[in-house]
């Protein structure tokens, strides 16, 4: 039985079930007319702060253990699903909208949630393929948040162009941070598969 | 199963950028109104002398073709190279003796502190002339909520307590409709569409 790669033993049972409960009602939450307006107000708090919390969430639910994992592992279509996902979600139009229509914004909730459970099959089946996909995603990345760091032009109605030009350098922050993870963790399964040969 | 993802997401995508057409919503919304061409007449306006009319209306009076733009006059921002470019417009229809053809307005969205008070002062600072360039503002916040709601105009409070607003140039026909909107650096495609339309 293979551990999961960030798993977190060392916290008391209950904490680690409460997690992706908590994540996910902070998460859903955002999107309620009481709180609306922070993710109205800011691109940045929309997508570094509500999509993130989405994909954690649904990573952190332990679905791994039961049956439903085993469908679901074909990893060209997991890596398809995170790529795509990702890229609908970069769209400024899937943002817009989102915000505009309540339809679009419970299909926001449920992909990225299906793409935390994506994202925790891919790291417990095969890992060097999982970090080409996890680094093919990263790239997009890095490439949306460079537009929407150097656009003059508003890209989404609904904000503001400091909001955009935040949420882009937030954007490639978050990229660097996951290509120097990656680096990390391709030395570390290197440095595993020495050991074992 | 890859089959089946693709085809999920691709069937998402072309939703929602209609055909792939769309990747911004102020493109969509242009797109929209190309189709539709709506009559204009629900933008009920107050101008600086007080009366009270609506865009469709005043195209129809006039027998002219008009290039709209909205602004706020206490904007500090892009409104006012929107004012430049309506300037040199002026300028150019004077020119040229365009003004029985062609007639340019700016609409005031910010229904909270306009007046025809406040437009006159701009009449005077912009050196409107009255024949070519119409100064109005919107005549209550439902003419605003309309605007917003049928024409996809977005006005979003700032912190410098102005607004951000989208900036386009609208054409509106004799008849009262809709039939175009250009970016701000288009104004002579903008041109050009009103003039073809006004022979």
């Amino acid at each position: 039985m293979l551990t999961p790669a960030f798993s977190k033993n060392h916290y008391p049972a209950y904490l680690k079930k409460a997690l992706p409960i908590f994540m996910l009602i902070l998460a859903i939450g955002l999107s309620l007319p009481q709180v609306r307006h922070l993710i109205e107000s800011s691109m940045a708090v929309h997508m570094l702060v509500q999509m993130p919390l989405l994909i954690f969430a649904g990573y952190s639910f332990d679905i791994t253990k039961q049956k439903v994992s085993y469908k679901l592992n074909t990893s060209a279509a997991q890596w398809l699903w995170i790529y795509l996902t990702t890229m609908f979600w970069m769209l400024p139009i899937s943002l817009d909208k989102a915000l505009i229509y309540p339809v679009w914004d419970i299909f926001k909730i449920l992909t990225l949630l299906i793409t935390g459970i994506v994202l925790k099959v891919v790291f417990q089946s095969h890992r060097l393929l999982a970090l080409f996909f996890i680094g093919s995603t990263v790239m997009m990345l890095f490439f949306a948040g460079f537009n929407y760091q150097q656009s003059d032009v508003r890209l989404c109605n609904a904000y503001l162009i400091e909001s955009q030009k935040i949420t882009g350098s937030g954007l490639i922050i978050v990229a660097s941070a996951l290509l120097l993870f990656l680096f990390w963790k391709i030395k570390q399964e290197l440095a595993a598969s020495e050991m074992r040969g | 199963m890859p089959i089946l993802v693709i085809a999920f997401w691709l069937a998402f995508f072309n939703l929602i950028t209609h055909q792939f057409s769309n990747i911004t919503l102020e493109s969509e919304r242009r797109d929209a109104l190309f189709s539709q061409q709506p009559e204009l007449s629900f933008l009920q306006t107050v101008d600086d002398n007080g009366h009270i009319s609506n865009l469709a209306q005043l195209a129809k009076n006039q027998q002219k073709t008009l290039i709209a733009e909205f602004i706020y006059t206490q904007c500090r921002a892009i409104c006012l190279s929107l004012g430049d470019v309506f300037q040199q417009t002026q300028a150019e229809i004077i020119e040229k003796s365009l003004d029985k053809k062609l007639g340019l307005v700016s609409i005031s969205f910010d229904v909270d502190h306009e007046t025809p008070n406040t437009l006159e002062v701009y009449r005077k600072r912009m050196h409107a002339d009255p024949n070519v360039w119409a100064l109005l503002t919107m005549k209550d916040a439902s003419v605003l909520e309309a605007a917003r709601s049928k024409m996809g105009l977005i006005v979003v409070p700032d912190v410098k307590q102005g607004f951000v607003h989208n900036s386009a140039f609208l054409v509106i026909a004799k008849t009262g409709h809709l039939i175009g909107i250009f970016d701000t650096d288009e104004m002579s495609e903008a041109i050009a569409l009103a003039l073809k339309l006004s022979h």
